[in-house]
């Protein structure tokens, strides 16, 4: 295993700049595949955004449209957290899904800010929004607009359900679309009701509506031509499960909850452990010591012996009830407490490197600081530190591609409301500073 | 503005050629990530041969079948990440067989892999040897935890990498239960975050790839991917020390949440005040909603007591009800759909969201189709999954042209 990562390491290694901490600021030079690339980024609240925080990851030059008279609400709050107590600029759900873009502040209902975003069109390569179907061409600003200024252009309309259809104009997120989808029915506990379902849903949506500007761009590329791409994100999160459509038309009927189990597998489950990390990775307070939970899985009888062997459960081996792999499903309730009862006297993390030694597939459940205190994640670059303008330094995920020629990369924390606007209307039209004072003076910039 | 009406170009029929028409991927990829990844390229329009061993792909076995007996051809995993693709099926124990690889990848764009290190270098494609080989060739690999680290070679199932990104303790967080175990979501969807991932960024190097012809490795580790579809909890946990504890109410947040009708679950969710005075327009601007002066008193200090009127208003009444109010009224919802009932939708029919496709040994089923309709590309015809090897003659025909099929099958390469 060491020799693996010396290997690609040493000969060839394409980590990241970013190794290393550095702060970082305004967006930096960029080397990306979109790299020339200009997306204007009408997109709000957390798909949509992240949707073309991937494209900015991936190099593109991407302005977020925004206004102080209609504030991104992750400014300012998550349905998770409730209200945010900071000001606009310091709140960290923005941050996370913002970084690497401009702001640029208009308020789109005055004819200042229309003709704006028409100069910005003539330049940009793609825009992408996630309003209801039509709210763009209301301000003048829909597709059909912008193609009369640059047919080239690709612009991705994301929205709850899709721009056609009955429910065109519902609205929703990231629990809805998962609702809507079937995936919240199929996510919980076999004999507890089905899981609203959070954020992460929002950035599936925006991983598909990020791959169909993507491919738009390419077409592009290929074909010379623009095109209007209607996504809908809760078609987003079912094609994320299509397995589940099949058994309908094939077995007649729905799939099951499954909670963390599986359907041939036993053990195959999470494990209650005394704490996260053995005792002396804590202060003698013992501050930070918390529960630990332990995934284990058994697909074959060598992963359960292995498992019988670390855990000094040898006697199950014998036991007829679980002798087979079947009959380990079918005594699945009685092996479990068996198991916790061996586990709630161990640390997760360490107890999970000697099951994987040993061959079990084994896994602390890990979350916050703990995602980043994994040697693996350090192994591949690490976080990245940048530093909103208005708040503290911030250790935020790398992209999840490393590519090694064109690296994307976190080039800066997400943008103050309205950070970029004298530089866009400046230094990328080239707007005289009267212009923009003028323009200021009417509104337009607010 | 002009006189055209959005309809005009938005919903014009797509005659232009498929996305990627002409594009060659050839996958050595089992289970989800991988072939989802490949999926979701031969979907578009690209070429794609599934290489596979004469076993075939490990979900060809993975319960449930269509048949209750299992079949190799009818596992609903392997028929749902594996469309619009051909199967070729070489030995890989054998010389030959690699070398027959090895052709297949050099005729080809992309080749999608799942392959850990110590597994690419026995088969003599290490991506950095490859890369020096064949510059143009987009080497694009989902892995458990990525090409380059120390845990590249680590034992590891969808459960465990789940947990081990912090994706299924993401889950449990919604569930406002924080001593309960962290849960891994439902179908395979945290797994399928890999393939994603992959095709997202293989095709953003295609651009690259089409325009100064340099191809590059894309290293995808799928615990990453996962851990990206929850980085602002995480960055919150992380650099805040942690959001506020969830409302402790049952399923959701004081916003609504999960609320139980009488003929299942429905999601309403209204953090902006408009969505919340919506809701309360839907119930029929009930008294207790409102203070003295009739205005709407602010959602976070009613409380427990808003959410049992809520869920008592709810309860009394059918998903689809509650649903159809509440959105009538701009506050976003949704009810708890079975997969069914999402085949069975008005707007997932009018969409066009499912393709039946055809399969010789299952029944012709409903497919889902990628997220998005491009109102220029064409849309490829799509195919149900390949019978095992049944590419495998055109595909030596094809491509391999120093052997034919007889001579290929005769060596033992090809099944």
């Amino acid at each position: 295993m060491t020799t693996t990562t010396e290997r690609t390491n040493g000969s060839d290694g394409y980590l990241p700049h970013h190794v290393g901490h550095y702060s970082l600021l305004r967006p930096g030079p960029r080397r990306g595949p979109l790299v020339g690339t200009r997306i204007i980024d009408f997109t709000w609240a957390w798909a949509g955004p992240y949707g073309a925080m991937q494209v900015a990851l991936l190099g593109a030059e991407t302005i977020k449209v925004e206004s102080a008279t209609r504030i991104d609400h992750s400014r300012q709050r998550s349905l998770a957290m409730g209200s945010f107590k900071g000001g606009v600029n310091q709140a960290p759900m923005f941050n996370e899904v913002n970084l690497n873009k401009y702001s640029i502040q208009l308020n789109l209902k005055t004819e200042g800010a229309k003709q704006i975003i028409r100069d910005l069109a003539r330049t940009a390569d793609g825009a992408i929004d996630n309003f209801r179907p039509g709210t763009l061409d209301k301000l003048g600003l829909g597709y059909d607009d912008l193609r009369q200024i640059n047919p080239e252009i690709v612009m991705v309309s994301a929205s709850a359900l899709g721009a056609t259809g009955p429910e065109r104009n519902y609205t929703g997120y990231a629990p809805t679309f998962a609702a809507l989808s079937g995936l919240s029915y199929l996510s919980g506990e076999p004999e507890e009701p089905p899981v609203m379902m959070g954020g992460s849903i929002d950035l599936r949506a925006g991983t598909a509506a990020a791959m169909a500007m993507v491919a738009g761009l390419h077409y592009r590329e290929r074909t010379g031509r623009g095109q209007f791409i209607d996504a809908s994100s809760s078609e987003a999160i079912g094609m994320h499960i299509p397995e589940e459509f099949l058994h309908v038309d094939l077995l007649g009927r729905d799939g099951d909850r499954l909670g963390n189990g599986h359907r041939a597998y036993a053990p195959h489950d999470v494990f209650r452990c005394a704490s996260m990390r053995a005792p002396d990775a804590y202060g003698d307070d013992h501050k930070g010591a918390r529960t630990g939970w332990l995934a284990i899985a058994c697909r074959s009888d060598a992963e359960w012996h292995a498992l019988c062997k670390c855990s000094g459960l040898d006697h199950l081996r014998d036991d007829p009830r679980f002798r087979t792999g079947l009959k380990r499903w079918k005594h699945r309730d009685d092996l479990k407490p068996m198991i916790e009862a061996w586990t709630s006297e161990q640390s997760a993390v360490e107890t999970a490197e000697t099951l994987r030694g040993a061959g079990v597939p084994a896994a602390a459940s890990v979350w916050g600081s703990d995602v980043h205190h994994s040697q693996n994640f350090q192994d591949r670059g690490g976080a990245v530190a940048v530093r909103p303008p208005e708040t503290h330094l911030r250790e935020v995920l790398p992209p999840p591609w490393k590519l090694s020629e064109t690296p994307a990369e976190v080039v800066s924390p997400a943008p103050r409301l309205g950070e970029d606007t004298e530089y866009v209307l400046g230094r990328m039209l080239g707007y005289e500073q009267e212009r923009i004072d003028e323009l200021a003076q009417h509104g337009a910039l607010e | 503005m002009t006189t055209q009406s959005t309809k005009s170009s938005t919903t014009v029929e797509a005659t232009g050629p498929p996305l990627l028409e002409g594009i060659r991927v050839v996958e050595l990829a089992e289970d989800i990530a991988g072939p989802f990844a490949a999926k979701l390229l031969a979907d578009a329009g690209a070429e794609t041969i599934k290489v596979e061993s004469p076993g075939g792909d490990t979900a060809r076995r993975t319960a449930p079948f269509a048949d209750p007996a299992p079949h190799r051809e009818t596992s609903t995993t392997w028929l749902a990440f594996n469309t619009s693709k051909r199967s070729v099926v070489l030995d890989l124990a054998s010389a030959a067989g690699r070398r027959l690889l090895h052709e297949l990848i050099s005729n080809a764009d992309v080749f999608v892999t799942d392959r850990t290190p110590q597994q690419l270098d026995d088969l003599d494609l290490n991506p950095h040897d490859l890369r020096e080989r064949l510059p143009q060739l987009i080497i694009a690999a989902v892995t458990p935890f990525g090409l380059i680290g120390g845990a590249s070679e680590w034992p590891s199932t969808a459960l465990t990498r789940a947990h081990a990104s912090g994706s299924a303790a993401g889950v449990r967080r919604n569930l406002g239960a924080s001593a309960a175990p962290p849960l891994m979501a439902g179908a395979n969807v945290h797994e399928a975050d890999g393939g994603t991932a992959l095709a997202l960024a293989t095709w953003a190097a295609l651009i690259v790839r089409d325009r100064d012809g340099h191809g590059q490795i894309v290293d995808v580790s799928s615990v990453e991917a996962m851990m990206n579809m929850d980085r602002v909890d995480i960055s919150i946990a992380h650099n805040d020390g942690g959001p506020p504890p969830m409302p402790p109410r049952k399923g959701g947040s004081a916003f609504g949440g999960r609320l139980e009708c009488v003929d299942g679950h429905l999601i309403a969710v209204t953090p902006q005040a408009h969505q919340w005075a919506g809701l309360i327009k839907a119930m029929g601007d009930p008294d207790w909603a409102h203070d003295s002066d009739g205005n709407l008193i602010d959602r976070l200090q009613l409380g427990e007591d808003a959410a049992e009127a809520i869920e008592e208003w709810a309860g009394a009444r059918t998903r689809d009800e509650v649903f159809r109010a509440l959105q009538v009224n701009s506050a976003p919802a949704g009810p708890v759909l079975r997969p069914s009932e999402v085949m069975d939708s008005e707007q997932m029919q009018v969409r066009e969201f499912f393709d039946v496709l055809e399969h010789r040994i299952a029944a012709d089923a409903r497919y889902p189709q990628f997220a998005a309709r491009w109102n220029r590309a064409g849309r490829p015809t799509r195919t149900a999954a390949p019978l095992l090897g049944s590419a495998s003659s055109d595909a030596m025909r094809d491509h391999l042209h120093p052997w034919t099929p007889v001579q290929a099958r005769r060596a033992g390469v090809i099944g």
